[in-house]
């Protein structure tokens, strides 16, 4: 019997970009369109997206790390924990040129769902809403975190991820994960 | 996680499936957005002329010691954009110079000693590196020059780490 076949439908669905390089703002914009997203807003920085936020039901957030005065990472504790975020459990794509153990881990600590490591492609983008779509996750509460289950696949990290881990461990290896590894780390 | 509280949230991202089981990439709409990407990426080239610019002025800010935190905050940041977006648009060379400047300056951003000559001189050759990049179009792995380039960096990068010492 032959599994049924599904397609993704992002034309439904209403996606806010954050980041302060228009360029690359327009850049997502431009591959978003392509794969069918009608609904896009933007945003140059955390505070006017949190605004926009306020009155745009946005279904996934795609926010760049490095911004002033907020970065990414405030962003996203404050859309996760803040008294007056209009939606907490917004699916979050971090586009990011870092790719460090540490940076990855601290995204996955503030709660994002999905990394996506700079140069982007639009194979890239197109996977990680799949997964979004695909792999709802759980949310946990506990007494320091709110976010997405960050152990939602036990998997196991790839080799090269455990030995950056010692690095790190050790205050050393700043090299970049690959976007598998980063995924490992995510639970994806 | 004793204390952990597990929330199974409504899936509201169902509306963007199209029926059941395992769901495939549109080979046509990837099609088109690689095209988008390339068309976007058209411009690439003029644009990150005003890039440039501005790290040339971050530059000189640092050489005399005009805000200088300011200053390796804005390079920082630009070296970072043309990282993760050079390759996306065919320079790949503009990238790897971003990131080799953006691995510099990180332990750099982290310390309050100032600029070394030698630092500095390293920051000189990579904006001359980004700047010789496009003025050549040096696309893809920019051939010998752009290999040539990037091993230059590499020594000059190298022999500045040796001076600070770990």
């Amino acid at each position: 019997m032959s599994e049924p076949t599904s397609r993704y439908a992002l034309d439904n669905l209403n996606v806010l970009i954050l980041d302060d390089n228009r360029h690359m703002r327009g850049l997502v914009q431009s591959i978003l369109h392509s794969l069918g997203v009608k609904n896009i807003r933007e945003a140059a920085d955390a505070a006017a997206a949190f605004k926009e936020l306020q009155h745009f039901l946005a279904d996934v957030l795609i926010v760049d790390w490095h911004m002033e005065p907020l970065d990414g990472l405030d962003f996203v504790r404050l859309v996760r924990t803040a008294k007056d975020s209009a939606n907490p459990y917004v699916p979050i794509i971090m586009l990011t040129g870092y790719t460090e153990y540490r940076r990855v881990t601290d995204a996955r600590d503030a709660g994002v769902n999905e990394f996506l490591a700079k140069p982007i492609s639009a194979r890239a983008l197109y996977q990680r809403f799949a997964s979004i779509i695909d792999n709802p996750r759980p949310f946990i509460r506990t007494k320091n975190y709110f976010g997405p289950d960050r152990r939602r696949q036990n998997l196991g990290a790839p080799r090269g991820v455990q030995e950056r881990r010692k690095d790190a461990q050790e205050g050393g290896g700043s090299d970049g994960l690959s976007q598998s590894e980063v995924e490992s780390l995510l639970g994806g | 996680m004793a204390d952990a509280e597990f929330i199974q949230v409504p899936n509201t991202l169902r509306k963007a499936k199209m029926g059941s089981g395992p769901g495939k990439l549109d080979k046509n709409l990837l099609a088109n957005a690689e095209k988008a990407i390339e068309a976007f990426g058209e411009g690439f080239s003029d644009w990150i002329q005003d890039d440039i610019d501005e790290m040339e002025v971050a530059r000189l800010r640092l050489s005399q010691e005009e805000e200088p935190d300011r200053a390796l905050a804005d390079l920082y940041r630009i070296a970072l954009d043309l990282k993760g977006q050079g390759t996306s648009f065919g320079y790949n060379v503009v990238s790897a110079v971003g990131a080799s400047l953006t691995d510099f300056m990180d332990p750099i951003r982290e310390s309050d000693a100032p600029l070394s000559a030698l630092q500095l001189d390293v920051v000189t050759a990579h904006v001359g590196a980004i700047r010789a990049v496009i003025s050549e179009g040096l696309k893809d792995d920019g051939g010998a020059t752009g290999q040539a380039l990037l091993n230059g960096l590499a020594r000059i990068v190298a022999k500045a780490q040796a001076t600070a010492g770990p």
